[in-house]
């Protein structure tokens, strides 16, 4: 079987109720959307400050359903799981580099003027991914919406079908799950005194 | 301690977050001003959550969409998925270029210059990410192993390492060739030739067991023939050492750990995660050998679903080689004319015809490959080369192994899977207790009623094979691979639950008896976690399908017909309840005995919807019928008998003959204790209606006192947001109204509110009950307005529900008391009057809440 047979059987089996499936499908994503990343970067002919997340999983979906054998039932699915497979893309890669910070190993020079940048980013993504254990304790789909939104950078539209939600109902926990997620990255608003128009006292 | 502190965190969060929540839904401009009053009087809450508010509407840059991969980050992340470009250094090697990628990997040709000349190699190089911590360590321990290995038939392990970014790497002898089965077909290989190469392969695995190494990928992709015609073995990158499986575990397997096996070439073990040991690798060496001498997959999967796939793999025995050698390949050909092409074309590229080569086939060599492929792995050949022996002795037309002593097997086969079953049922229920939910005790009592039903309608026979059925599909649900993934690093037993409710219809399709049970039993689990709306699909096509199997007048159908009448009840559909019970008691009436402990179960049943109807007259002999039944067949101090003492209890309790209840109450507390242990569920009714009867009686401190026991019990063992939490709140947060402690009423009475809402739902009349409380509690703080609108609030859901019920006239009541001291002396006496005719005719003119009534209007009129 070629990949996207794979992927596409195993995306069928798993919203069938087999959890084994994703185990296998993870890897395959994961794989799939590196390889576009790889050929988005060349075909603009050189770096981009900024990776086109979305269209990466379009793509990635357009590849899967224009696949002559693929039998595809809906976007929403392979777009849930893309978004897994992006946080864990990101988030490997933050470990990594606040890994070899902490190692406090050689860099290479050419990183250097940006390495700060970078490191001080991968351990905000560091909190972030460890803060949405705690907040799937107080929701089980909110996690999931910020891989959507956060890592993936699904619109609210493409997130609601993604995890079969009412668009409102989309807008209204994004709202929420960010107002968690600030307070656990530290920089939320600390509780004030209670009154309709007192700002919050930092 | 930290437990207690952790889980007060966690409430507090919970109780914020469920008002944040709502919050949200309404329009910035309301959302102080309802916070404040869901947060009911607890003013640190209020702040807390307004502060959140701040923060769900700013827009704080590092968290807006897609900005994982903003700035510097994106920039140097994306340069991590840009190829090694040709002359990159890794370790001692000099990139050259790609030549194939995986699903974890990407292979390059590189070279490095040693001793005056240039070494080729294979580089395979791992996915950034693709692998753990853990599995790199493990890797890089079983490269030392692998390292070892001296066998001219397997590609030599070079060198290995860290690439400067942390991935592995291993380089590996570069093969230049072509995979077995191309070379076989390219050069017209007959059988012998064919099966003198699987032996070749046989041998080098067998070098690797010695060495105690597991290949666990052999597949014809993995097996270059050199231009030189040697047989190559690749990739023992994925080798793992014999006796480190991973639940005698060093480290424990993380998702990444799960590689993407090839399912066309997987053994029955790894499919189902069990131990891979080498007769995982006879089976591949079975599996490669039936497709070389065939033409035809052992294992095809194409188009296959997961558990389809899992079926083939796991279930079905290929057809003997002989008979495949004359099929065409399934899903192949399109026409017969195609078809007959195909398997001649797959006989000549064995230079033979198909009659010939089935010929050839049958006899030693079919036996030899079914025995290799045996499902069971200690049903296959040892070693590889007791393989490879039996395959030169058929050669050598020599007596053949493989042939002798197979009658054995259907017998065992039968044996070893009922003990498997057994075994892992056990696990289940080990699995689910620690899950922490009484879950256990749930499924126990679930089966106990199934194996019940299925004793009073049949054979012994059937039934054990119905229990079989269900256990095993227990053990699909939970031999998954790894249960520590796909939903956060805990699978928690709504997961599975929900996971096993899927998956019923799928699996259990030719087995409908047995579907019908299982849906049944996991409604009443879910009705017992108070997921009402999880539970009644499952019950009805639990119904649906108990009439086609076992008829309408089955004890199938009354158990369903119970489950949806309790259903009913809990929702606050007590007259569809009722009316389901008794389409059940007739059933179970006629079935007979009238007297037996299904008439019985169903009566308590009854009792309970007419209870919710106020209909105590008809509940009264109704459960004492029950009582009577269950105490002559059960034990003095069963659970059933407790469970209808606790129901009449209830009757007397709301008939306010609270003497006749306390010792029936007390009895049925103290059977309860003592049989299910100091944490079940079941103690949190008892606590809890125990409790209401004191209040009732004034007996204050004693109400309080098992309320928070009752609570407490909830707590421990039901999800956070089950409604028998909300009522428990409910009740203690009354109880300190009575006692005017106002303080601490008003934020249990918040949290009762939201979790009901959001369990029961917010139109339920159980949760229209919390808002009268909560209406109770505004008016005696002297929050009128507020109180008023509550108290329409709740009037309206009730009314929704029934006219003229107990509830009503209650609310009528309350409000019609708000009225009065407020100086609304028509108003009070219109309400008053409505409230008062309500009780007299649902409650009797003697009910000490009817008497109530009529002192207040007749104090309100008297001038």
């Amino acid at each position: 079987m070629d990949d996207r047979d794979t992927i596409s059987t195993l995306l069928r089996a798993h919203r069938g109720g087999d959890r084994g499936a994703l185990d296998r499908l993870m890897p395959l994503v994961y794989d799939d959307l590196h390889r576009l990343a790889r050929r988005q970067l060349a075909g603009e002919g050189g770096r981009g400050r900024t990776l086109d997340t979305t269209g990466l999983v379009h793509e990635a979906y357009l590849r899967l359903a224009g696949s002559s054998r693929a039998v595809w039932e809906g976007r929403g699915h392979f777009f849930a799981v893309s978004a897994r497979a992006m946080r864990q893309i990101v988030v490997d890669y933050a470990r990594e580099r606040g890994a070899a910070k902490r190692g406090g190993g050689v860099r290479s020079a050419t990183l250097d003027d940006e390495g700060a940048a970078v490191e001080s980013r991968a351990e905000e993504i560091l909190a972030v991914d460890q803060a949405l254990a705690g907040l799937g304790a107080l929701d089980p789909h909110l996690p999931q919406l910020v891989e959507c939104r956060f890592f993936a950078g699904l619109t609210e539209e493409e997130t609601a079908e993604a995890l079969a939600l009412p668009l409102r109902t989309v807008q209204r926990d994004w709202a929420r799950a960010r107002a968690w997620l600030k307070r656990a990255l530290g920089g939320g608003t600390p509780p004030g005194s209670p009154g309709p128009s007192t700002p919050p006292v930092r | 301690m930290n437990d207690d502190r952790g889980r007060t965190d966690a409430d507090a969060r919970a109780r914020a977050d469920a008002i944040l929540r709502d919050a949200l839904d309404l329009p910035a401009a309301d959302r102080p001003a309802f916070v404040r009053a869901a947060a009911g009087g607890d003013a640190a809450l209020a702040a807390e959550v307004l502060a959140l508010l701040e923060d769900a509407a700013g827009d704080p840059t590092g968290l807006a969409p897609g900005s994982a991969l903003a700035g510097a980050f994106g920039g140097a992340l994306l340069r991590r998925f840009e190829p090694a470009r040709a002359d990159a250094r890794v370790g001692a090697f000099r990139v050259v270029r790609e030549i194939g990628r995986g699903g974890m990997s990407v292979v390059y040709l590189a070279e490095r210059a040693e001793g005056g000349f240039t070494q080729q190699v294979a580089l395979k190089i791992a996915v950034p990410g693709a692998l753990s911590d853990a599995l790199v360590r493990r890797f890089e321990r079983e490269r030392q192993m692998v390292a070892s290995l001296d066998h001219p038939n397997i590609a030599r392990l070079l060198d290995g390492g860290r690439t400067d970014d942390g991935r592995p790497y291993f380089a590996m002898e570069l093969v230049d060739g072509e995979r077995i089965d191309a070379h076989c077909d390219r050069l017209r290989l007959e059988v012998d030739a064919r099966i003198a190469l699987v032996c070749t392969v046989a041998a080098a695995v067998q070098h690797a067991h010695a060495r105690l190494l597991v290949h666990r990928d052999i597949k014809p992709g993995n097996i270059l023939i050199s231009r030189a015609g040697e047989v190559k073995l690749l990739d023992f990158g994925i080798a793992k050492p014999i006796g480190l499986h991973p639940e005698a575990g060093e480290e424990p397997l993380t998702r990444t750990d799960v590689r993407p096996m090839t399912p066309e070439y997987a053994s029955p073990e790894m499919v189902r995660g069990g131990p891979v040991t080498t007769a995982s690798d006879v089976y591949q060496i079975g599996l490669l050998l039936y497709e070389l001498l065939t033409g035809a997959r052992a294992q095809p999967l194409d188009g296959a679903t997961a558990t389809q796939a899992e079926r083939v793999v796991c279930d079905i025995d290929p057809p003997p080689p002989s008979v495949a050698a004359l099929r065409p390949r399934p899903g192949g050909a399109l026409s017969a004319g195609d078809t007959a092409r195909a398997v001649e074309a797959r006989a000549a590229a064995r230079s033979s015809t198909p009659a010939a080569l089935a010929r050839r086939l049958q006899g030693d060599l079919d036996a030899i490959v079914m025995q290799a492929v045996r499902k069971e792995p200690d049903r296959r050949y040892a070693t590889p080369l007791d393989l490879a022996n039996d395959l030169k002795a058929a050669l050598a037309s020599e007596p053949v192994r493989a042939r002798r002593g197979t009658t054995l097997y259907r017998a065992r086969k039968f044996v070893r899977r009922n003990r498997v079953a057994t075994a892992f049922a056990a696990t289940v229920l080990t699995l689910l207790v620690g899950f922490g939910l009484s879950m256990a005790i749930l499924y126990e009592r679930a089966s106990a009623n199934l194996i019940r039903a299925r004793a009073a309608e049949g054979t012994a026979a059937h039934e054990a094979e119905t229990a079989r059925q269900v256990s095993d599909f227990l053990v699909r649900l939970f031999g998954v691979s790894d249960p520590g993934e796909a939903r956060g690093s805990t699978v928690t037993a709504r997961a599975l639950l929900d996971d096993a409710a899927k998956r019923i219809g799928p699996e259990l399709e030719s087995q409908p008896e047995v579907q019908a049970r299982l849906m049944q039993v996991m409604g009443q689990v879910y009705i017992n976690l108070g997921l009402y709306d999880a539970a009644e699909p499952l019950l009805r096509d639990a119904l649906t399908l108990a009439g086609k199997t076992s008829g309408a007048d089955s004890a199938a159908s009354a158990e369903a017909l119970d489950a949806l009448g309790t259903l009913a009840v809990v929702r606050g559909a007590p007259e569809e309840g009722e009316s389901l019970h008794r389409r059940a008691l007739a059933i179970r009436e006629r079935l007979g005995p009238a007297d037996g402990a299904d008439v019985a179960k169903t009566l308590t049943s009854l009792g309970q919807a007419l209870i919710e109807q106020a209909r105590y007259d008809e509940a009264e002999p109704v459960l004492k019928r029950a009582l009577g039944i269950r105490e002559r067949i059960f034990s003095p101090e069963a659970t059933e008998v407790s469970l209808t003492l606790n129901e009449l209890a209830e009757v007397y309790n709301r008939q306010a003959r609270y003497a006749d209840a306390e010792p029936l109450y007390l009895r049925s507390l103290a059977i309860t204790e003592k049989t299910l242990g100091p944490n079940h569920p079941d103690l949190g009714y008892k606590f809890n209606n125990l409790g209401l009867l004191y209040k009732r009686m004034g007996r204050f401190d004693e109400a309080e006192a098992l309320y928070k026991r009752a609570l407490q019990v909830r707590e421990a063992v039901l999800p956070p947001d089950h409604p028998l939490i909300a009522w428990t709140l409910d009740n203690l947060g009354m109880l300190y109204i009575t006692r005017k402690r106002y303080d601490e009423a008003g934020p249990l009475l918040a949290r009762a509110l939201s979790i009901a809402e959001r369990a029961a739902g917010p139109e339920h009349p159980d949760t229209a009950i919390v808002i009268n409380n909560l209406a109770l509690l505004r008016a005696a703080q002297g929050r009128n307005a507020e109180a008023e609108t509550l108290h329409r609030r709740s009037i309206a859901i009730w009314e929704k529900t029934g006219p003229d019920s107990p509830q009503i006239a209650g609310g009528l009541h309350n409000l019609a008391r708000l009225c009065a001291s407020t100086g609304r002396t028509a108003e009070a006496t219109r309400l008053y009057r409505r409230a008062l005719a309500i009780r007299e005719a649902k409650l009797g003119a003697d009910h000490p809440l009817t008497r109530t009534t009529r002192d207040a209007l007749s104090a309100l009129t008297r001038p």
